[in-house]
């Protein structure tokens, strides 16, 4: 009997309730949206879609290891745009493009490294350190622009939002290789699962030989250059850059990653799959709004509303099945 | 009439039956023991008794009188008190807080009366013999220490009928001995102690009966006279144990491994002077404070050093980090698991491996998923770890004494050349003790040098080749095993320990 229990306890750990319900939701959500609008399923709304979200996507891949290292960061919505100005600043200088990205990606990256040593340092919760380092650079980005967009690149710049790949543009393919790493190395690759140990218990990951510290300032580096990347390629799409770029971002990103089940109270738990269900969930929502022409106003209101459901929805499978777990083993 | 009967008590979790029909008569003014493996049902049928779960049949009758508890606050009005195994003291709090948590003495606006608040405190203490500061942060006590606030907690309240589920496996001898006293004064003035614990010994010495369970069967009764070390473990795992530990090294002579000299941590221990060989467990023996965890942890690379040098293998080294120890072969098996020992929330084959990710890896950093795997389920064998098919259940719903196994298993898996364990047996039942012992002797014969500190005397003579005995901060002295008695070690610990104050 007990056997037979532990058999039945076995193929219910390998099955992720919540991806099952997730994948479920985005079907019924894509079979109901072609079915209102003859529109929903052509190449061209596909890539609005793609687009409107693309950016949040590719920040998602890092506010996953964020989170799961038990962390959170919300300064990304000030990196992006930081970034953005800088490589625009640089281009206007007639810096050559590979510099001018390479130096606002370092920028970007040093903001990540700064992120973690005040909090290293000044042993303050992420959530505030990253919370104070948005406001500075949302200060920062305008006064360096002075309120207004940068453009006017050379018409050879331009050329970078026209090409395309099997019909994929820049940023696409940027996030399918990037999705791809992501998922790849958070699947086995030590430097990934460090992550997870140093966010399921800080203290015994320094006692079972790991350099928790290192794990986390790359954690943050690597987090902030995605914003940075994601800030170069704002600017090559739209062809100008603002300080108004990414604005309010973070709360996006976290809430595709928390819907895709990474739990923002545990730290060591979530994944890069569940952060892909969880994007292309919020990017569905989002086109939803725009094709079926209820007002955008309503967006976060519904959003919002997701995120709680989200969150119930990965605790309570959690929950369910520790519970189930310690009954079929018996309490002892 | 009894104070408390337990009349047919059954309870299963699914189709798991964990107690079926138990019948006890626990009296008035009677320190009740009961005892069983992991597993056996104990701490179900105190729950049940505590109000924390209900029983899917049968009765309990307090003073006759059938009562029917559905909730902890149910139990508290009946008068039962649990002190929990898992400590649940709030450690943000101050002693005094905690103790009188939610009945804080207060004025006519709901204003916390500290005064009194801290005197309560106080006198609550006392009764059991302790000094405390009552506004001393619960975070900044020892682990023995809160489990004590934890069960001054509960005595504060006026209880009928005490269950103490495993209270001493965290305390040292004299909190224990403290502890003991006051159970005897509240069995005098008429208290129904229930006590938990896996120490026969302890059993033997403080209960008036103790009740055996088994795979949640009531096996019996035995009056104080009955209580033979021998008739309770035959009861408890319904064989004979013969041997209770394994045998000792076959030689003594291997080499030394490592070595400190007058190694000292200001204000942890002075001067500890200590050669471990190759093939020897050395058990160290000391109270809680004694400073050998500190100890540990520098040899551990997780705390400095303020003089003298480690030496491993004849040569001096500085462990700066957890990480440069594991480097050099030195494991480190923590006393507090959940802190620093596991990952609960994570599985069991991420736990096992996760101090071995180096050995276990294929090219390029990526983790060789079948190696692990198979890694995992070598040592869940080996170790007998239950369920046995565990390796993806998050280590949260393993028992205890499971958990404590799988933290065998990751320092096992990391192949260390020194092995350091803290309290490794503790709050683990008779069955997997014998396990862990035989197999911490059979990892000394593979040739690895190990520390063992226990607060346990019978386990570290059982266990050890070499005793250190240590003594607020000090290394007392170093004895040979050879047919040490119980009374030459207390007698160092505290006459010559008491010497060079």
């Amino acid at each position: 009997m007990k056997k037979k229990n532990e058999n039945i306890l076995k193929v219910f750990s390998k099955i992720n309730l919540h991806y099952l319900v997730l994948t479920f939701l985005i079907i019924v959500m894509a079979i109901s949206m072609s079915m209102h609008s003859r529109y929903f399923l052509t190449i061209t709304n596909i890539e609005v879609m793609v687009n409107t979200f693309i950016m949040e996507a590719i920040m998602a891949l890092g506010m996953t290891m964020v989170i799961i290292s038990g962390g959170t960061d919300i300064s990304v919505s000030g990196v992006l745009p930081f970034t953005a100005i800088i490589f625009a600043k640089l281009m206007l200088q007639n810096v050559p493009i590979i510099v001018a990205m390479l130096v606002a990606l370092a920028a970007s990256g040093v903001i990540g490294l700064i992120n973690n040593e005040l909090r290293r340092i000044l042993k303050i919760h992420p959530m505030v350190v990253t919370m104070a380092v948005q406001l500075t650079l949302r200060g920062l980005n305008l006064a360096i622009t002075n309120g207004s967009v940068i453009s006017g690149f050379s018409a050879g710049f331009q050329k970078i939002s026209e090409f395309r790949l099997f019909g994929l543009s820049v940023p696409i393919l940027v996030y399918i290789i990037l999705a791809v790493v992501f998922y790849v190395f958070s699947k086995n690759h030590k430097s990934f699962l460090s992550v997870y140990f140093v966010g399921g218990n800080k203290e015994a990951s320094a006692f079972s030989g790991m350099n928790t510290e290192c794990v986390l300032r790359w954690v943050f580096i690597i987090n902030a250059l995605l914003a940075g990347l994601a800030g170069i390629l704002s600017t090559t799409v739209y062809n100008s850059a603002s300080y108004s770029f990414g604005q309010n971002a973070e709360m996006r990103v976290i809430t595709a990653v928390a819907i895709g089940g990474t739990s923002l109270t545990h730290g060591g738990n979530g994944s890069i799959a569940g952060t892909l269900l969880g994007t292309l969930f919020m990017a569905l929502i989002y086109n939803s709004f725009v094709m079926s022409g209820i007002s955008t106003y309503y967006q976060d209101v519904f959003t919002g509303a997701m995120l709680i459901i989200a969150v119930l929805l990965s605790e309570g499978t959690r929950i369910v099945k520790e519970k189930s777990f310690k009954q079929a083993l018996g309490d002892s | 009439m009894s104070l408390l009967e337990i009349k047919n008590i059954s309870k299963s979790f699914g189709s798991n039956k964990v107690l079926s029909n138990i019948s006890i008569f626990l009296e008035k003014g009677e320190i009740h023991s009961f005892i069983g493996e992991n597993g056996a049902g104990k701490s179900t049928l105190m729950k049940i008794i505590g109000g924390i779960y209900q029983a899917d049949s049968g009765q309990f009758l307090i003073n006759g009188k059938e009562v029917h508890m559905q909730n902890p606050m149910d139990a508290f009005r009946e008068g039962i008190g649990i002190v929990h195994q898992e400590l649940s003291v709030a450690d943000n709090m101050t002693v005094a807080q905690n103790v009188f948590v939610n009945r804080e003495p207060t004025n006519a606006l709901g204003f916390i009366k500290w005064k009194q608040l801290n005197e309560d405190t106080v006198t609550e203490f006392k009764k059991i013999g302790i000094d405390i500061k009552p506004d001393t942060l619960v975070k900044t006590l020892s682990v023995g220490m809160q489990q004590v606030v934890e069960i001054v907690k509960v005595l504060s309240r006026d209880v009928k009928i005490l269950i103490l589920d495993e209270p001493t496996s965290a305390l040292s001898d004299k909190e224990i001995s403290n502890l003991f006293e006051l159970l005897l004064k509240l069995k005098e003035s008429g208290t129904l102690v229930i006590f938990i614990s896996h120490k026969l010994k302890e059993i033997k010495q403080i209960s008036d009966r103790v009740s055996v369970l088994r795979d949640g069967n009531f096996i019996g009764t035995l009056e104080k006279d009955e209580m033979e070390e021998s008739t309770i473990i035959r009861m408890m795992v319904g064989r004979e144990i013969d041997n209770l530990y394994p045998p000792k090294a076959k030689s003594r002579d291997g080499e030394i491994v490592l070595e400190t000299r007058r190694l000292t941590r200001n204000e942890k221990y002075l001067d500890v002077s200590l050669k471990i060989k190759k093939g020897e467990i050395t058990g160290m023996f000391g109270l809680v404070g004694s400073g050998r965890t500190e100890f540990a942890y520098s040899l551990f690379g997780a705390d400095g050093v303020d003089g003298g040098e480690i030496l491993l293998n004849g040569r001096p080294v500085r462990l700066k980090s957890p990480k440069m120890a594991i480097r050099y072969g030195i494991g480190y098996l923590s006393e507090d698991r959940k802190r620093t020992g596991l990952f609960v929330g994570m599985d069991v084959k991420d736990n096992v491996v996760a101090s071995s990710l180096d050995f276990i890896m294929a090219k390029l950093g990526f983790l060789d998923d079948k190696k692990s795997e198979q890694v995992t389920e070598e040592y869940i064998g080996q170790l007998e770890i239950r369920p046995s098919n565990c390796s993806s259940l998050t280590v949260r719903s393993l028992s205890g004494g499971n958990q404590q196994k799988v933290l065998l298993a990751k320092w096992l898996a990391a192949k260390p050349e020194v092995l350091i364990v803290d309290e490794p047996t503790r709050g683990v039942d008779v069955g997997a003790k014998c396990k862990i012992h035989s197999i911490l002797r059979a990892l000394a014969d593979s040739g690895i040098a190990i520390i063992m500190i226990s607060s346990e005397l019978p386990e570290i003579l059982g266990l050890s080749d070499q005793v250190a005995v240590m003594h607020e901060g000090r290394l007392i002295t170093v004895l040979e095993n050879d047919g040490l008695t119980e009374e030459t070690v207390l007698a160092h610990a505290f006459l010559k320990g008491g010497d060079n104050q």
